[in-house]
């Protein structure tokens, strides 16, 4: 078991006289103090623009927004630097993608019913606009998927696939490997919503061959209004840009009575205006402190206690699992239903209230597979998700406290 | 608040949802979708007096709290 609790200031908090029991992560992770000490850093030290000013002050944060960005490839192990565009969360990654890839008029989109609304949206939208063709493939009652169904919905029309690698609700992982050698068959590009999966399993976008993958800092430890949309290098290239503007361009010309921009290449083309750069050193600290942990670790971590959890919520009366049960194909979260209680805000509400145990409810911006379970927004479910930082007492806690509110409401 | 004003009974989390969501609601619920939101607020009027909320078979019943 990983033993990082100390590096969590937050965990020294205790509400109604009890240490808190977080199983929140998947919406958002508590910070490590050396990302909030390298954000500090930032603002007490060379508060600066980076890229631009040439002062001490300026130099500084320069390289230290150059550096962040080289941690964050490394994490994802990208073959260059400049293939990792900051932006403000997974879901403007998705936008990007969404709103600047060119696609011809006959081209087809495929997403599933297992999107966060941030994974699926963004392309409804995109095919509206321009009046393409989306096609969406169903994931079966568990949250896994039949390859067979990626197979039939992919065809040569197919370009531009959206896939959420790991679900919010469920938390199975998809096949992404199959995904992407169909998809690249039949001349289609992928873009991976790795939100929740890339805090917690070890991602080698190269190794995947994955197009494009969407990340946000704040579910990896790192700050909030921050993100990575990853694209292999030749497609940024490609792609025009979501917002234009100062820091993008390597002149802009004026002649005969034209502005004429001529564009840098990514990562600049991208990131348009001032930008985040204490947000963007806490991302690149958040990835370095994950990395030196190992992911691999943390995901052996995560699943040992959702063993635990999966084990004992299965052995009770009431409660019943949303997803596969098989941790393999897992990320450390369990969405469940209690049919003694009619809303899963209930059981969010009974176990804060009663045990500072703290699970998210509701429909997770997952409209689409809340719907097709035929459960309805005003029910939702209940989601306790575990990160390096929890252990066998909060899992403990938490089981705890669910015990008590299937006695207090059956 | 105003759908336990028009309440005769305590109702439950998912009857004050199903209740917010319905266009007679419209105007003040804007966000209502999942609930989160308002849940939220109304755990806030509990923590002001405004409304109660008590644990029963089948989860809570929220009340107004009406003065004398």
């Amino acid at each position: 078991m990983l033993d990082v609790r100390a590096d969590f200031p937050v965990l020294n908090r205790k509400i109604n006289g009890r240490s808190i029991v977080y199983l929140d992560s998947a919406c958002m992770a508590l910070k490590p103090i050396e990302v909030v000490q390298a954000m500090n850093e930032y603002y007490e030290r060379y508060p600066a623009c980076g890229g631009r000013s040439i002062h001490t002050l300026g130099e500084e944060a320069s390289n230290a927004y150059t550096a962040s960005r080289e941690k964050f490839a490394r994490f994802l192990n990208a073959a260059h630097a400049a293939e990792c565009i900051w932006t403000r969360n997974a879901t403007e990654s998705l936008n990007m993608v969404a709103s600047s890839l060119k696609l011809p008029k006959d081209a087809k989109i495929v997403t599933s019913t297992l999107e966060h609304h941030s994974g699926s949206l963004p392309f409804v939208e995109r095919a509206r606009r321009d009046g393409l063709k989306i096609e969406i493939v169903e994931a079966k009652m568990d949250g896994t998927f039949d390859i067979e169904d990626w197979k039939e919905a992919i065809d040569s029309s197919t370009r531009l696939v959206s896939i959420v690698h790991s679900s919010n609700v469920t938390g199975t992982v998809a096949p992404l490997d199959e995904i992407i050698e169909i998809a690249h068959d039949r001349g289609a590009l992928v873009t991976s919503d790795d939100a929740q999966y890339a805090p917690h399993h070890p991602l080698d976008v190269q190794k995947l061959d994955v197009d494009f993958s969407a990340i946000s800092a704040h579910k990896m430890c790192g700050p909030t209004g921050m993100g990575v949309l990853y694209g292999k290098l030749e497609h940024l290239e490609a792609m025009d840009m979501f917002l234009v503007g100062g820091d993008t361009v390597s002149d802009v010309r004026y002649m005969n009575g034209q502005i004429l921009p001529e564009y840098l290449p990514p990562p600049e083309k991208f990131e348009a205006g001032l930008q985040n750069y204490a947000g963007a050193i806490g991302a690149g600290t958040a990835a370095e402190y994950l990395t030196r942990i190992g992911m691999n670790k943390i995901e052996k971590h995560e699943r040992s206690l959702l063993e635990v959890a999966l084990k004992n919520l299965k052995d009770m009366d009431h409660v019943k699992i949303v997803g596969t049960d098989d941790i393999n194909i897992k990320t450390g979260l369990v969405a469940f239903t209690v049919d003694c209680v009619e809303a899963a805000h209930d059981v969010a509400a009974f176990l804060n209230d009663q045990y500072s145990v703290m699970v998210r409810s509701g429909w997770h911006c997952v409209g689409p597979f809340h719907y097709q379970l035929g459960i309805k927004p005003t029910v939702g479910t209940a989601r306790a998700s575990f990160y390096l930082y929890n252990n066998l007492d909060d899992v403990e806690r938490f089981l705890e406290g669910m015990r008590a509110l299937i006695e207090a409401t059956s | 608040m105003n759908i336990l004003q028009n309440a005769t009974n305590p109702l439950t989390t998912s009857e004050i949802l199903e209740i917010a969501r319905s266009d007679e609601y419209a105007d003040v619920c804007q966000d209502c979708a999942g609930g989160d939101t308002f849940i939220v607020a109304a755990r806030q009027l509990v923590d002001k007096g405004l409304i109660s909320k008590a644990l029963e078979k089948g989860g809570y019943r929220w009340e107004l709290v009406r003065g004398d």
